[in-house]
């Protein structure tokens, strides 16, 4: 079939994430054009490069400036604690469980945005797994007493006073001087992210334990999609189901790809080698990590989202992770 | 697109608008011409997220950290200490202005502050020793323009800011440069001075006995400058939080030498306010224009202009040295570093140079901004501190010290590692 | 000078006073904070300090704005205007305030939107602070009010004495700096400093 001709307006995720790089940006630069046979042209560009903060973009979306929109969903926590329900510190060790919560947790995202921001959800997808980078030697979890470390969300913060060190906010683009200057002992990103940020020449211990993974959502503005004729709506949520699922297994790629790369082994196609050393992560470190969320991190943010809403998690990534939030206390 | 946009630009300033007004003006006339979305929806949220950005917090405590030093009297005593050093080299006090520039900009991040405050305290100095004029007013525009490249600087700050380039890095990038030029400065005053031994005004009276009792009041800016830049490489504070330390230190300075005083905090203050206020308010509505401009694809026609005009790296930097030279004579510095690094860093980053490089490069071309009529800040805050004469004097004095400007940007493109090689050092 | 300008002289001096002190306060603030975090291994407000100062900057920076236009000293490039004969150069005074009052007045009116936003969904920072961000957009966005009422008035009065026939008054509302004016701040400040140029 003939798609009608539209032109549509995109504000991408971070520029350099390798995502976009390998992934988004070439689906709609090129893909979305060639594959409606030239009726649909795009306009792209990424929010960082247009001087926007994550923050805002949801707003900006409502506000109908751009036709789709994505970023850390993490960031519109501030608008509404829901957003954060499915990349909570601690519920999901490994991208398989990562999914089954997003699964369970995207209708519940895509109401809020719905009825709240006039945005329609189009899917969510990880970054590589949050891990941490250290100058000084760490054994595990429990090291990190003591010690100065950069993170970048609340809830990342409340884990790292609750593990007795001092949480630093510095912008990521100050992070690699500091490192090197000592300003902080750690910091905590992406391991393919810190990677390509040259995180792997300023620190020497990389502690592979995944604490969250930075969930982002695909959007469009509620009133643009609804003045799309239904082949349009169906050509695009196809070319979107198939857009998440290349989401999903790059970053399953690159955050093992991540690991390998900075301590140096193959398979590293997507970063440059460098020579860290490998912390083992062992199972004690999982179950502490485990706990924290349980008897922080939870607790807190079931505080903040309302009783309604932690009943709701419960039932759906509760059940999927394994954890369930005491009602009792919040 | 492109002619539209420079001409109403151009059109708009020229007809008096207020530098802000105006380009909130053009983001608000470009984003209805070409964009097919509702761009100003986002400028309440963009505007936000610009005023309450922790990094421009920068200004306010530059500002404030020059003002108590200039209310304080630490500032006067701090040239004169220098005049007795300097001043017997031919031209005099010409080469304690630039002494004293240097020094005051290895403490305050700003030009104007700079000028402002060397232009106060020097241009009574001028006709007593009978110098000549124009070059004398020339030292104190060029030097004062030191006060962006030497570290700390918020320009250097919001070139990090806008091109996630590390500031500390820029800062160690653009010491030498800095120090380089202070001492090209100082050569054209001598070179000039040889030529027309007139121009050098009366010897100052100086004696090893007064220039060893006055080095006590070069105390203050050392103090200051370990303050701010010792916080920053101790790894104690970040290039933005390591400015609060110099205003910290210029309080404790100034309550020694029993100078302190509410009332003078006071007024200090409501200078800081009204100068971060002006200032602040232009970087906002650049930002909104910048961002209407990437919104509507017009930063990518000027990164495409230069990606398909095949020219080599060092045409496309001599190419960007012109270009910014002709855009510095009508535009204030700051504006232009906000308006145009977002069209032509990713160019130059295409092009594979060093941001850190450019972004040294860059604050030099500011420098001659500062000094190029019909628009410089610099002549202005000169002209501002005389008691009579015509600002031709000082644009006629300030032109040899553009041409040094050009000569030291020309060095920095033949020598790359005048910049590169102390963050390089300093790196491993 | 008029008792609507004034009353706009009075609250803006009094708000750039109290935002002077601010900024004072915020350097006190951030010093303590890198000392503490240094010396004493702890951070004041949980790592909030320079968010705080963030807030600090905008509500600092938007009722700022009101005392260097009374002063008329946001920068404007009058170059050509300096050419123009004197009636068309007052009708570029006249539109340059008219231009500043609409600029502000929309940064205003985006600005409500932005704080509307926050207030209706009870916004919070995405930081330790978790601050409620109503109350620094409320600050700010009513610091951008003034500022719009301001370049009203100032308009309004201008005009309003050039009908009368008092040109000079009016350019004392709308008219651009002179390099005397300038003069005359400066000098001040260097004899209240007291040192005044005495040594040589
Ligand atoms: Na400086
Ligand atoms: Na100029």
């Amino acid at each position: 079939q003939t798609l009608p001709e539209t032109s549509i307006r995109v504000i991408g995720n971070f520029s350099s994430q390798v995502q976009v790089q390998k992934v988004e940006k070439p689906f709609w630069t090129q893909e979305i054009p060639a594959d409606s046979g030239g009726r649909i042209t795009v306009t792209y560009n990424n929010y960082d490069i247009m001087g926007i903060r994550e923050q805002q973009m949801i707003r900006l979306s409502e506000a109908g400036v751009a036709d789709f929109a994505s970023t850390d969903i993490v960031k519109l926590a501030g608008d509404d604690p829901v957003f954060e329900g499915c990349d909570l510190i601690g519920i999901a060790p490994d991208l398989p469980t990562a999914r089954k919560a997003c699964d369970a947790w995207a209708p519940v995202v895509a109401e809020a945005m719905e009825r709240k921001f006039q945005t329609k959800l189009l899917g969510l997808a990880p970054n590589p797994g949050l891990v941490f980078w250290c100058r000084s030697p760490v054994k595990n979890l429990a090291d990190f007493a003591g010690k100065k470390v950069r993170v970048n969300s609340r809830t990342m913060a409340d884990m790292v006073t609750t593990l007795g060190g001092t949480p630093i906010t510095t912008p990521f683009g100050e992070v690699v001087p500091s490192l090197q200057r000592g300003v902080f002992d750690c910091a905590i990103t992406g391991s393919l992210t810190g990677n390509t940020a040259g995180w792997s020449e300023v620190t020497k211990y990389l502690f592979p334990l995944p604490v969250n993974w930075s969930i982002y959502y695909q959007s469009a503005n509620l009133n643009s999609w609804k003045k799309y004729s239904p082949e349009l709506q169906k050509f695009l949520e196809a070319k979107f189901a198939d857009l998440n699922e290349r989401l999903w297994t790059i970053a399953a790629q690159a955050h093992a790809e991540g690991v390998s790369c900075n301590t140096g082994k193959d398979p590293c196609t997507l970063g440059k080698k460098a020579g860290m050393e490998l912390v083992a992560v062992g199972d004690e470190d999982r179950t502490l990590l485990r706990k924290i969320s349980q008897e922080v991190v939870l607790v807190q943010w079931g505080k903040r989202c309302g009783k309604a809403c932690a009943t709701k998690w419960n039932d759906t990534v509760g059940k999927a992770v394994g954890l369930s939030i005491p009602l009792d206390k919040i | 697109m492109l002619n539209l946009s420079v001409g109403l630009l151009l059109a708009i300033l020229a007809l008096g608008v207020p530098v802000a007004a105006g380009l909130i003006f053009l983001a608000l006339i470009l984003s209805n011409l070409y964009s097919p979305m509702p761009l100003w929806f986002a400028f309440g949220e963009l505007a936000w997220g610009t005023s309450a950005e922790f990094n421009l917090f920068a200004i306010p405590l530059y500002i404030l950290l020059g003002e108590i030093l200039l209310r304080s009297g630490i500032s006067e005593r701090m040239y004169h200490a220098i005049a007795q050093w300097l001043s017997r080299l031919p031209g005099g006090l010409m080469h304690a202005n630039v002494g004293f520039s240097t020094v005051f900009a290895a403490m305050s991040g700003s030009s104007v502050a700079c000028a402002a405050t060397l232009g106060t305290i020097a241009n009574p100095l001028v006709r007593r020793y009978g110098y000549n004029e124009p070059l004398f007013l020339g030292t104190i525009a060029a030097g004062g323009a030191l006060g962006i490249l030497i570290p700390p600087s918020i320009p250097l700050i919001i070139y990090g800011v806008l091109t996630e380039t590390s500031i500390p890095q820029l800062y160690l990038a653009a010491l030498i440069p800095g120090l380089l030029l202070a001492a090209l400065f100082s050569v054209t005053v001598l070179v000039a001075t040889l030529l027309r031994p007139k121009w050098g005004g009366a010897p100052v009276p100086s004696s090893w006995g007064t220039r060893l009792a006055v080095l006590p009041d070069l105390l203050p800016p050392l103090l200051i400058f370990t303050a701010v830049i010792g916080a920053i490489y101790a790894g104690w504070a970040t290039p933005t939080e390591s400015a609060a330390l110099g205003v910290l230190m210029a309080i404790v300075l100034a309550a020694f030498r029993r100078r302190l005083s509410f009332g003078m905090l006071l007024d200090a203050g409501e200078a800081t306010v009204g100068t971060t206020a002006m200032i602040l308010l232009i970087v906002v509505a650049a930002f909104l224009l910048n961002f209407v401009l990437s919104s509507i694809g017009l930063s990518q026609i000027v990164t495409d202009l230069f990606a398909q005009s095949g020219l080599s790296p060092t045409m496309l930097i001599m190419t960007a040295i012109v270009f910014f030279l002709v855009l510095g004579m009508f535009m204030e510095s700051l504006s232009m570093l906000i308006a145009t690094v977002p069209l032509v860093i990713p160019a130059i980053a295409a092009a594979g140079i060093d941001k850190v490089w450019f972004g040294v490069l860059m604050m030099i071309l500011l420098e001659t901004a500062l000094l190029t009529p019909p628009i410089g800040i610099n002549l202005f805050v000169v002209q501002s501190t005389r008691q009579s004469g015509n600002i031709k004097d000082v644009i006629y004095g300030a032109a040899p010290f553009v041409v040094t400007m050009l000569l030291m940007a020309l060095l920095l493109v033949a020598f790359p590692g005048i910049a590169l090689w102390l963050p390089s050092v300093l790196a491993g | 000078m008029d008792s609507v300008t004034q009353h706009v002289w009075t609250v803006a001096r009094f708000v750039a006073r109290a935002s002077g002190l601010l900024v004072v306060l915020m350097a006190l603030l951030i010093s303590a904070d890198i000392l503490a975090r240094q010396f004493l291994n702890a951070t004041l407000l949980s790592g909030g300090v320079g968010e705080l100062a963030g807030y600090a900057l905008a509500a600092v920076s938007a009722w700022g704005a009101s005392l260097t236009l009374l002063k008329r000293a946001h920068i404007r490039i009058d170059t050509v205007q300096a050419l123009l004969p004197r009636p068309l150069s007052i009708a570029l005074d006249l539109f340059a305030m008219a231009t500043f009052a609409i600029a502000s007045g929309v940064l205003a009116w985006m600005g409500w939107g932005t704080f509307a936003r926050s207030f209706a969904l009870d916004s919070r920072s995405m930081t330790p602070l978790a601050a409620p961000l109503a109350v620094p957009q409320g600050i700010w966005l009513a610091g951008l009010a003034f500022l719009t009422l301001t370049a009203v008035v100032l308009l309004v009065q201008a005009v309003r004495l050039l009908l009368r026939g008092e040109r000079r008054a009016a350019l004392e509302l709308v008219g651009t700096r002179t390099a005397t004016e300038d003069l005359e701040e400066q000098k001040s400040v260097v004899e209240s400093s007291g040192v005044g140029g005495a040594r040589a």
